[in-house]
């Protein structure tokens, strides 16, 4: 792997509601070198938000530590840290201001962190919006004239004005037609390779991480379940929530369909049980064993593909695994 | 198979500021009874208000209709609100996108769905409306029903409140069925259990759907029959099996390669250029500007080619080069 821009070291983070405690992560380790694209995938409640909080600053981690090029970020951040940094966010029709113009969203980050004079932040503005495919007399605009595809287009390069070396895309393509996502796909795709971005890719959907992600890390309730590179996580997938969200894309044909591994849709009931010792998954896994009761799995396996199951399904074990459950 | 929904060239304009906009026209669809369809197309295609039109939530001012909508028997168009009144929530009911919307917050579940099921029945008693929501909310696989009836919706999940508002919907044994965009605000995981649970209790009431989505990829495990619309008209309608087979129409084809394959990792191929504008619409293929295959002939209005079920509304297919 590449020199790491990123590196997350047993970051936690409790939430305190009223006199209960919300461990929202609980130690996650994560590194993310220069010009790759890594992926975050999970549920709502999996802790991927707030991973991106801690890694944006906007909440501190209640143990751990983020560093940034080598540099551990405090929970105070400067300037010149949250520069490097950029967000784009999932719903564009609610990231941007509607009184304001696409101009004047984009030149909010110019004048704060002084990127440019002011006699030349017209100049830059267009750049920014011809970089992502868009006309520079757009700025004048209002987001209202714009379709979802375009704002999307007005947030990347929102994000783009501080010049980052990591882009955060929570969920960046999840509120819009398939149609208008391939687009966005490509768009990210082309500024990586011209920009030599780092992208940290949160989504809940899989079929996406596959065509952006060069390594896709699998999150549940606060903990990492599986982690490796994109390839072999979609070939082989070990954890049985991976098999779980692998087989829940929408897949258009049947050569597709053969990639996606086997699930009883039927087995589960009701998933909103939280299981307060050992495997988070456990209440909703048709594979549980007595043993994932005892205690959290922790992650295992070849160093390019972990995972924390211990009753993993594989590419040979997947079929007798589905007949144990049969027979039970 | 009977016609329970039967769409014969349905026009629709809005009258806006800067003059009539045609949303649909001239929209053709059959739903037969207990039939699951489905109908595709990006955002501002019509789809929605194709379902709207259906349960009669259209204002009557600034709105001119013209065409054929059968319903059941009756004819959807010409006849009183009243009538349409009584028929929502009873023959025809909705479910849409986001659950957590569609709930009111300040009213628990129980509260709520007492109020579905009192609107249908004035006389039912307080213990019988009991039993049918508790019977209702597991045939949706909750399997503690009285801990979702004491809690209001921003206290379940978005999977539990999904599986809430379809109880809801089908409590009245409805005909028809109207999803929009169900479960496209919620993770995907509890999207597919959705869509099983639809599915089921589609097939056990005999309960006819509509399935309204703009991801080809979602109505495939679902859907009896699927229709692409594309500018306010049906532009291909086939069986599902034969759609995604062998798609015919140079839309559908492109909508299917916008969709991410999990066999490869090549980015999904966009479509070119964008939604036409809907104000200035000529007869002719709608879909001609961003097409690859467009010649002059295509200028001219498009006739449906139906062969054995299959229906597409393509030059190409009329008159093959």
């Amino acid at each position: 792997m590449s020199e790491p821009l990123l590196q997350i070291r047993e970051a936690a983070k409790t939430f305190h509601v009223g006199s209960s405690e919300v461990k929202a992560l609980k130690g996650v380790n994560l590194s993310v070198g220069k010009g790759e694209t890594v992926a975050i995938v999970g549920e709502s409640g999996s802790g991927k938000t707030t991973l991106a909080n801690l890694i944006l600053g906007i909440e501190k981690p209640s143990a751990g530590e983020i560093v940034l090029a080598g540099r551990p970020l405090s929970g105070r951040r400067s300037k010149a840290d949250r520069r490097q940094i950029g967000l784009v966010q999932q719903n564009p029709y609610s990231t941007l201001n509607p009184r304001k113009s696409i101009g004047q969203a984009i030149g909010l980050p110019l004048s704060v962190h002084n990127v440019c004079r002011r006699s030349e932040r017209r100049r830059r503005i267009g750049e920014l919006l011809e970089k992502v495919g868009l006309h520079p007399e757009l700025q004048d605009r209002r987001p209202l004239a714009l379709s979802g595809g375009q704002r999307q287009r007005v947030a990347i390069a929102r994000a783009l004005a501080t010049d980052p070396e990591l882009l955060v895309l929570d969920e960046p393509t999840s509120s819009l037609d398939v149609s208008v996502q391939a687009h966005i796909l490509r768009l990210l795709k082309d500024l990586q390779e011209e920009l030599g971005l780092t992208y940290l890719f949160i989504t809940h959907d899989l079929s996406v991480v596959r065509v952006l992600a060069s390594r896709v890390i699998v999150m549940y309730r606060g903990l990492v379940v599986e982690e490796g590179a994109v390839a072999d996580v979609f070939s082989g997938p070990r954890h049985r929530y991976t098999q779980q969200l692998l087989a829940s894309i929408p897949t258009v044909s049947a050569e597709d369909d053969r990639l996606k591994p086997d699930w009883s849709w039927e087995a589960d009931v009701d998933s909103t049980e939280v299981a307060e010792e050992g495997c988070p998954f456990r209440p909703r896994c048709p594979f549980a064993l007595p043993a994932c009761a005892a205690g959290t799995p922790v992650l295992a396996g070849p160093k390019h593909h972990l995972h924390a199951c211990l009753n993993p399904g594989g590419a040979a074990t997947r079929k007798s695994s589905l007949e144990l459950l049969a027979g039970q | 198979m009977e016609d329970l929904l039967r769409i014969e060239d349905l026009r629709l304009t809005f009258e806006t500021h800067d003059g009539p906009v045609s949303v649909l026209r001239g929209v053709d669809l059959t739903v037969g009874t207990g039939e699951r369809v489905a109908l595709v197309g990006e955002s501002g295609s019509g789809k929605s208000v194709t379902a709207r039109v259906i349960m009669g939530l259209l204002p009557q001012r600034r709105v001119r209709t013209s065409g054929n909508l059968q319903f059941d028997g009756s004819d959807v168009l010409k006849e009183s609100p009243a009538r349409a009144k009584a028929r929502r929530g009873r023959d025809i009911t909705m479910i849409f996108q986001d659950p957590m919307a569609a709930l009111n917050p300040v009213f628990t579940i129980r509260q709520q769905f007492a109020a579905v099921l009192t609107r249908l029945d004035r006389r039912l008693s307080t213990a019988e409306a009991e039993s049918c929501m508790r019977t209702a909310l597991r045939d949706v696989s909750i399997a503690d029903p009285e801990r979702v009836l004491d809690s209001y919706s921003f206290q379940l999940s978005g999977g539990l409140n999904q599986r809430v508002m379809i109880a809801m919907a089908l409590a009245s044994r409805p005909k028809l069925l109207i999803a929009d965009e169900p479960g496209t605000a919620l993770d995907v995981t509890v999207q597919q259990q959705t869509l099983n649970i639809m599915a089921n209790l589609s097939q056990a009431y005999g309960t006819a759907i509509l399935f309204i989505s703009h991801n080809l990829g979602v109505v495939r495990k679902f859907a009896d029959r699927v229709c692409v619309m594309y500018a306010g008209r049906i532009v291909e309608s086939a069986p599902t099996d034969a759609l995604f087979a062998n798609p015919r129409h140079p839309y559908t084809r492109a909508l299917l390669a916008s969709v991410p394959r999990l066999s490869s990792d090549r980015l999904p191929e966009a479509i070119e250029g964008s939604v036409p504008d809907l104000t200035a619409l000529t007869e002719g293929c709608a879909f001609r500007p961003r097409c690859q295959f467009s010649r002059p002939e295509c200028e001219a209005p498009v006739p449906m080619w139906r062969h054995a079920g299959h229906g597409v509304a393509c030059i190409h297919e009329v008159n093959p080069a």
